[in-house]
Formats: C-alpha cells, structure tokens, sequence
C-alpha cells in the first residue's frame, strides 16, 4: 500500500475528475486495487481485489468502469460517511501510467448513495 | 351502589361527629373579646395549610450487564441500576434501541429490564444500560452539565441509536451521518457460538466514548486532522471502557484485590474487550492499555498509534494511584481511593481536551493542557511531574533533562513529597519530543506534489468546510420523540443546555 493511502479515518481522499473516462477501449486498461482497512480492530490495510480490466471480457469491463464512475460521483455529490472504527476501502485506479487514490468508508447505511455505489462496486469485484 | 354509597355516607357522618368534639369552641368572653377588636373587621377566611408531602419517589430501572464480558468470569453479569426514567425500548430522551423482531423491549411491572442472558432481549438491556453509564458518567466529570451528541443543538435533541446486533460481522462502530452506534456479531473460526460484541462493556464504552467525542469536538473526525488527532479518538474510546469500569465499585473492589493494587500487574482492566481480542488471537485483549510503547515503536495506523496515548494515561492513572495510596492509607481503603483517582484523572482528561484545539489536536497539545489543567485547579505539583514524565518516555514531550537521570526513571521518587518536581521545575507547557513524526505532519498539508504517481487534483479533495456543511444538515432536522411527553421536562432541559 502506497504511502498516501494509509491517512485519514473515514473521509475523503483527492477525488479525480469523473474517471474513468467514457469510451474506454481494450487498448486503455484499467488496473484497480482495492484496500480494506479501518475497524474497531485496526490492524494493517488487506489487500481484497485486484483487477486489470484488460483481462476482462468487454461487458464485464464496461460494467466495471460505469461502477467506478458512478461510485466517484456520489462520492462527490454526497461525500463519505463520517465515523469512528468504520471499515474503509482504500481504492487505487491505475491508468494511463497515472494513479489516483480514494478512501470511502463504509457504515453500512443502505441510504446513503455512496455506500450503495460502494457496495455494487465491490460485487462487481468480487464476481470478476 | 346505593346501599355502598349510603354507607359512606353514614360513615362521613360518624366520623366528622366524632372530630366535632376536638375541635376547641371560642369562650363567650373570648367571642366577646373578639368583636370588640375585630367589629367591621373582616374575618379572614380559613385557608388549608399545606401539608408537606414525600418527594415523588423516582424509583429508576435495574438492568443485568456483562461487567467485562462472558469471557471475564471473575466478574460475570450482575444488577445495575439507573435512577432514572427508562422507557421500553429501552429508550430515554439521549438514546434508543433498534432490534428489529425483538424492540420495544418492554420492562417488567417493577420497571426492570432483566432477561435471559443470550437472549435478544437482554443485549438491547445491557448495550443501553452501558450506554447510558458511559454518557452519565461523561457528563459527571462536567458537573452534571449534558454531552450533546454531535448534531445536538438548542432546537435538535435527537438521540443516538443503538444497534446491538447491527450487523453480521467482526466489527463495532460509530457513525454521524447514522446517528448510531453499532454492533455486530460474528462466529470466530474453529468455535461454535458466536461473539456478540455488544456484550462487551469495553466495545460498548469505546463506541459511546467516539460518539462523545465527537459531540465535544466535532472538528476531530474526518480529513485535515493528522493521524494523532484520530489516536485520540480511539485512545479516548478505550480510556472511556477503562474509567467506567472504574466508576463501579464491584470492579474497582475485584480489580484492586487481584492486583494487590497494583496497576501494572496483569489485569481484566487495562486489558481491552478481551473476548473480541481472544477471538482474533490476542490473548491479552484487543489492545492493553499497560504497555510501554513509544512514538518511534509504532505506526500510523490509528489504533496502534493510540496505544502511546492510551498507555501514557494508564501509567499517570497507577503513578497518581501509588502517591495517593500513601498519603491516605491511613485513612481510606485502597478501593474507595483506586475510585476517586480514577474519578480525579478522568476528569483531567477530559478538562484537558476541552481546552484543546478544536481540530488537528495532538497528543502534546492535550498533554500540554493536563498539565495546565492541573496546575490551575490546584493539584499537587507530583501529579504535574507524573504526567511530565510519562509523556517525556512516551516521547510526546521534550525532555529537557536526559530522562534516564531524573530521579523518577531511577525509581527513587519519595511518593511522600508533594511538591516533587524533579529538575525541571513545575512546566506545563513542553514542546513535542517528536514533531517530525509522521503522525504530526501527515495529511498536514494538502501539497501532494512529493506523492509519486497520484494525481494533483486538490480541488477534489472535499474541504472541511463541506464535511462542516454536511453535521449542519444533521443538526437541522430535529426528529419527534415517541412517549415525549414522558420526557417533557428532559427534553426541555436539554434544549437549554445545548443553547448554551
């Protein structure tokens, strides 16, 4: 994990323009890892996912990138959950030979847009 | 009916008969007397005299609590009692229950909340009871004066929910923009039951000591606070669970035999939530407050960095304990003094953080107003050379004199001698021992120009001002009380208090 990644508790890292951009192609891969970290236990950050899109089937990637949007969005429009001993996710998008990093912490309300984004992101994740 | 009511008739006939004959009857001289004083006088007419009635009785409610955990087996589950208005639920005008299935909780008819130790029923007990405790307990160190919750306000009392099994999962948490705190449960590997972490007073405690917190200093939570700032936080939730296990006196009598009063020796109390910790294999709890770590031995990370803090605090807590076990031996058992030190530091802490900076607190700022703190309220210089020191080996403040030749590191302190300085002199105001540490300067500026390979966006790091934004919302949107006019005056009380 990257030095810029291990701060904040809960709140919000620099967030990139809407990223990725539309109309990504094979030829633009996108690397993306996420952290989970935080908790009433603390401990070091676990790596849960790693994924390079260009690995993945078209749909599967699109899918993927319209997650990553959308949960960039809301993070901007609503903002992250502000909290103490919440899970947080630690999220590293490389492309372009560009990183950027966010943190979004999760306090499992299911009306909160970003953690809902959050939540659909990571299925997606999960299920690639 | 007629016949009954006749009856008391006859009876309330009888009886003012019999009253009749003792009730004294003016002489003819007296009345005599009497017109000729009071002729055109107007009699005054004859008004009932108060009768001084017993004060309403408020008779409270008793609640059965894990006083650790299940694990902790030398104390158990015992009664606790509230001397307060407690709602089912339960619920009271600062906090309420949510089990879905199982709330309202509902008391029995001597207003208990007493169950089935696993049953649902007496998780949501026993989490609002320690809640409450926590909260109660917080406030006394003000003088009785009410903790807001943080979107609390003169026009907004709302309440903090409690979930105590919020979730399926190894994990507790407080969150704001919920107004909650939450509890999950989970089944470690290779056991056959599940821990409920709710049944822990010190994940209990540590949670309600956040939301706190986060009532007194807002500003401590979320970006632009250093990593310290967060320590706090977190060293503040497990000094809460180790002051409130402090405030009973069953505790602090167990604690005080089986260490023979001393603090430092192995002990439920410095160990943190020793069921969770068990279950994640940290034999001695999740954290321990009894630890020797220092600045330069531990990592960014909050809950690690913390534990300078939390074992600082712990250390001033024995060493205050130890000087005033000698002065007052003679006079006090070692458990009503152990009791009111921890009531003393507690206090101090807690002053302390009051006085310091509203956001991007460090430990030395904090440090720094306990000692003020405590000279300005008259303390006796030791306890200033006590916190002096226990910062300085932390290495949260500078140590003017090489530490290993003060006399206090040698262990030649005469704990007889009040005014014991060292040779520093009484100072209470120290730089910090450490100011390059990472946990001071990180996150300090939003200059990300150094940070390799991450993108230089700043106007997408979402301001102060917006997370500030967001708590005003929160504070907005007062929400109605069920049974509020149980609570009435409470409520009215606290909107007085949260004006203010």
């Amino acid at each position: 994990m990257t030095e810029e990644t291990a701060r904040g508790r809960g709140g919000l890292q620099p967030v990139p323009p809407a990223f990725p951009r539309a109309h990504r192609g094979p030829e633009d891969p996108l690397l993306i890892i996420v952290w989970q970290s935080g908790g009433l236990a603390g401990g070091e950050p676990i790596r849960i996912h790693r994924v390079d899109t260009s690995e993945l089937p078209e749909a599967r990637r699109e899918r993927l990138e319209r997650r990553l949007a959308a949960l960039k969005q809301a993070l901007e429009e609503t903002g992250a959950p502000v909290g103490a001993d919440l899970v947080e996710y630690t999220i590293e998008v490389e492309a372009d030979g560009v990183r950027e990093t966010f943190t979004v912490a999760d306090d499992m309300d299911p009306a909160n847009p970003t953690v809902q984004r959050l939540r659909e992101l990571l299925a997606e994740l999960s299920a690639t | 009916m007629i016949v009954k009511s006749e009856k008391i008739q006859q009876q309330v006939v009888m009886d003012e008969a019999r009253i009749e004959g003792y009730v004294p009857e003016p002489t003819a001289a007296s009345k005599e007397e009497l017109a000729r004083l009071g002729a055109g006088i107007p009699v005054p007419i004859p008004r009932p005299i108060p009768i001084p009635m017993p004060i309403p009785f408020l008779l409270g409610s008793r609640f059965m609590i894990w006083k650790q955990d299940p694990t902790v087996s030398e104390l158990g589950r015992r009664l606790t009692y509230l001397r307060r208005l407690v709602l089912n639920g339960p619920r009271d005008a600062r906090i309420e229950t949510s089990l879905p299935g199982t709330t309202p909780v509902v008391r029995n008819v001597t207003g208990d909340f007493i169950f089935g130790a696993s049953s649902p029923e007496s998780d949501c007990a026993h989490t609002f009871a320690v809640i409450r405790r926590t909260l109660t307990m917080w406030e006394q160190s003000r003088n009785g004066t009410a903790i807001p919750w943080a979107w609390n306000t003169g026009t907004n009392t709302s309440v903090i929910t409690n979930h105590p099994r919020g979730f399926n999962g190894a994990n507790a948490f407080y969150t704001r923009n919920g107004k909650s705190l939450s509890f999950g449960f989970f089944t470690p590997a290779g056991a056959a039951v599940p821990v409920f972490t709710c049944r822990s007073l010190d994940i209990v405690a540590h949670e309600t000591g956040h939301a706190i917190l986060d009532g007194l200093k807002p500003g401590w939570l979320g970006v632009g606070n250093v990593p310290q700032t967060g320590a706090m936080h977190e060293a503040f939730g497990d000094l809460t669970a180790i002051f409130l296990a402090l405030t009973q006196f069953d505790q602090v009598e167990t604690f005080v035999a089986l260490t023979r009063a001393n603090l430092h020796a192995k002990n439920f109390l410095a160990a943190v939530a020793e069921q969770f910790g068990s279950a994640l294999g940290r034999p001695s709890g999740l954290r321990n407050a009894d630890n020797d770590l220092k600045l330069s031995q531990v990592s960014n990370q909050v809950h690690e960095l913390s534990q300078v803090f939390t074992g600082a605090l712990y250390d001033i807590l024995a060493d205050i304990y130890s000087f005033e076990l000698v002065q007052q031996a003679a006079k006090k058992d070692p458990t009503q003094i152990l009791f009111e030190v921890a009531q003393k530091v507690r206090k101090l802490l807690l002053d302390a953080i009051v006085a310091s900076p509203e956001s991007g607190a460090t430990f030395t700022d904090v440090a720094n107003q306990m000692l003020q703190v405590s000279q300005g309220q008259g303390d006796a210089p030791i306890y200033r050379t006590f916190i002096r020191n226990r910062f300085q080996v932390r290495e949260v403040l500078v140590a003017p004199t090489p530490l290993a030749a003060t006399p206090l590191a040698q262990g030649l302190i005469d704990l007889t001698d009040k005014k014991y300085t060292g040779p520093e002199g009484d100072i209470t105001e120290l730089e910090s021992a450490y100011p390059e540490h990472p946990s001071v300067t990180d996150g300090v500026t939003q200059d990300r120009s150094e940070t390799c390979g991450t993108m230089q966006l700043p106007e997408y790091a979402r301001p102060q001002k917006e997370i500030d934004a967001d708590l005003k919302k929160l504070q907005a949107g007062d929400e109605p009380i069920p049974e509020e006019g149980l609570l009435v005056q409470e409520v009215k009380d606290l909107k007085k208090a949260f004006a203010s």
